[in-house]
């Protein structure tokens, strides 16, 4: 069953659950440039680094309440859990979105070697029973401050239809900060990952960074802050209702508007079933 | 069938196709148009360059899968029809994008050349699409490398939604003119679409540069006023367009500065 109605929408709003993500840390921002504070601190707890590359990484799927993200209460049998109604609350303006983190993996180096650097396994995670390499993204988390030198990265891959060999892109900037997250551009004509196989950083970036790789679903674009302390709210319409997977881990991607101050940002949304 | 409903919109607003893309920052001019699909490489891949106008250039509809540099979703069943029900746009610097279904593009057109004939036809016209769909068409035109150093008025001559041929249609390229800038035809006064088109010709000649045309239906304008501040629009806010399963969406990005930003979009296709 799924929200058919105005009535059946109506009646699952009145039985929301309501999170909200507010910072509990500072970090510094870097205006027009994603970031994630997950891995750092939320309200949730702290999403947990995932394994290293060489083992193959961490599959992500909720497993209840302090892990770093919220857990709420499945939907009941036969109805769909959606996203309603985002807000964003930034203290200095900006906007984000909500991913469902899938797999990650760590251990990557910035400043050793520009060879393959290997992965030795992906094993994703199911969504409702369903595989989830059809339309994921690929993304890279910076842990620790990388060097001064801007770096190209190359990441070998199999795609959606299990098609080896496939090469994404991304640039990890000149001294990209901790707690930046940079997207990936798959090889044209590919809309998903099914394993990764390495990364390669093309150029020494004079320090050795922490990096991560991480693969996620988009779920809801939230609605853009433009000033100082403004709350910007989306409701069923403006959101899509965009269903979301009761195993989902949710991740929210920020990008400030400016890179003045210190406060992290923050956002609240509610899951409506029916 | 048709969505017409509060409870309808509601189901298929619940059960709509959610459509992500993502397209680096890609060097641009202030204040410039680009055709983004194929103009820089995206989420979506890149759209190919059009056949030549001499060999009749090429028609545009949705194939399964979709062909690289475009959006594909599933199409509507059971007699519903398609709709675009939301669009949620973020950019590293304000832009402004239009959405297109793209209907027919020619290559092969240069600037060395006064005039040079389309041979509309001997490829497919205009694609299938409910409705006429040239009836309010928009003729837009991109090099595909850097303008030459002179500026050129071109003339496209066309045929236009009414079936009356003759009609002349100008766009103004200045000099130099960098790749993948786009430039929207001023159509005859009192045109609303195009139908065919015969020819193009060009003011003055100079170099050997080569253009692209493209004929296109607008679909959903979205202003994004500040640079990272996303902007969602809703059914109401994009006025709940219906969208051929067969269209072809291609996007035209206004920038706002030196570079087009990274661009995270996502646009919503209901069903009912």
């Amino acid at each position: 069953m799924a929200i058919t109605s105005l009535a059946s929408l109506k009646a699952a709003i009145s039985r929301s659950q309501r999170f909200c993500l507010l910072p509990v840390s500072t970090t510094a921002l870097t205006g027009g440039v994603t970031m994630t504070t997950s891995f750092v601190a939320t309200v949730f707890g702290t999403l947990a680094t995932p394994a290293v590359a060489g083992s193959g990484g961490t599959s992500y799927s909720q497993s209840g309440s302090g892990n770093g993200y919220p857990a709420w209460n499945a939907a009941p049998a036969g109805q769909v859990s959606y996203i309603h109604r985002g807000i964003n609350q930034y203290a200095i303006g900006g906007t984000g979105i909500l991913y469902d983190l899938l797999w990650g993996c760590s251990g990557f180096v910035t400043n050793t070697t520009t060879s393959a650097q290997t992965v030795s396994s992906t094993t994703l995670p199911s969504r409702n029973g369903s595989a989830v390499n059809a339309a994921n993204e690929m993304w890279l988390f910076v842990g620790t401050t990388i060097g001064v030198t801007q770096t190209n990265v190359q990441i070998s891959y199999t795609n959606q239809s299990g098609t080896a060999g496939r090469t994404a892109t991304a640039t990890l900037a000149a001294s990209a900060a901790a707690s930046r997250i940079y997207p990936c551009l798959l090889q044209s004509g590919d809309t998903g990952v099914q394993s990764v196989q390495s990364v390669t950083f093309q150029t020494l970036t004079g320090t050795d960074g922490a990096v991560s790789l991480l693969l996620m679903n988009r779920i809801a674009h939230l609605p853009g802050s433009p000033a100082v302390n403004y709350l910007a709210v989306s409701d069923f319409a403006s959101s899509g209702l965009p269903q979301v997977a009761d195993q989902a881990v949710i991740l929210p991607v920020f990008l400030p508007y400016s890179s003045s101050g210190t406060s992290g940002p923050g956002c609240a949304f509610e899951i409506i079933q029916g | 069938m048709t969505i017409s409903t509060m409870d309808q919109l509601v189901s298929a607003i619940a059960s709509s196709q959610k459509l992500a893309f993502y397209t680096p920052s890609f060097t641009t001019v202030t204040g410039s148009f680009y055709a983004v699909n194929m103009a820089t490489p995206s989420s979506f891949g890149t759209l190919a360059l059009p056949a030549n106008a001499s060999a009749g250039g090429t028609t545009y509809s949705q194939s399964s899968p979709p062909a690289a540099g475009t959006l594909g979703w599933n199409a509507a069943t059971g007699g519903n029809t398609s709709y675009l029900s939301r669009v949620a746009l973020l950019s590293t610097t304000a832009v402004n994008l239009f959405l297109y279904d793209l209907l027919w593009s020619c290559s092969g057109l240069s600037t060395a050349n006064s005039s040079q004939t389309v041979s509309w036809g001997s490829g497919s016209g205009l694609p299938s699409r409910a409705g006429s769909p040239g009836v309010a068409a928009e003729l837009w035109v991109f090099p595909s490398a850097n303008w030459p150093a002179n500026i050129i008025t071109l003339t496209a001559h066309y045929t236009n939604q009414s079936g009356v041929s003759g009609q002349l249609a100008t766009a103004t390229f200045y000099s130099s003119s960098p790749a993948w800038r786009a430039v929207q035809f001023v159509l005859q006064s009192g045109d609303t679409g195009i139908q065919s088109i015969q020819s193009v010709t060009q003011n003055a000649t100079s170099g050997s540069t080569n253009y692209v045309l493209l004929l296109m239906n607008r679909v959903v304008s979205v202003f994004m006023q500040a640079a990272n501040v996303g902007v969602l629009l809703d059914f109401a806010g994009v006025g709940l367009p219906v969208v051929s399963d067969a269209a072809v969406l291609l996007a035209i990005a206004q920038t706002g500065a030196a570079t087009s930003g990274n661009i995270l979009g996502q646009i919503d296709i209901a069903q009912g």
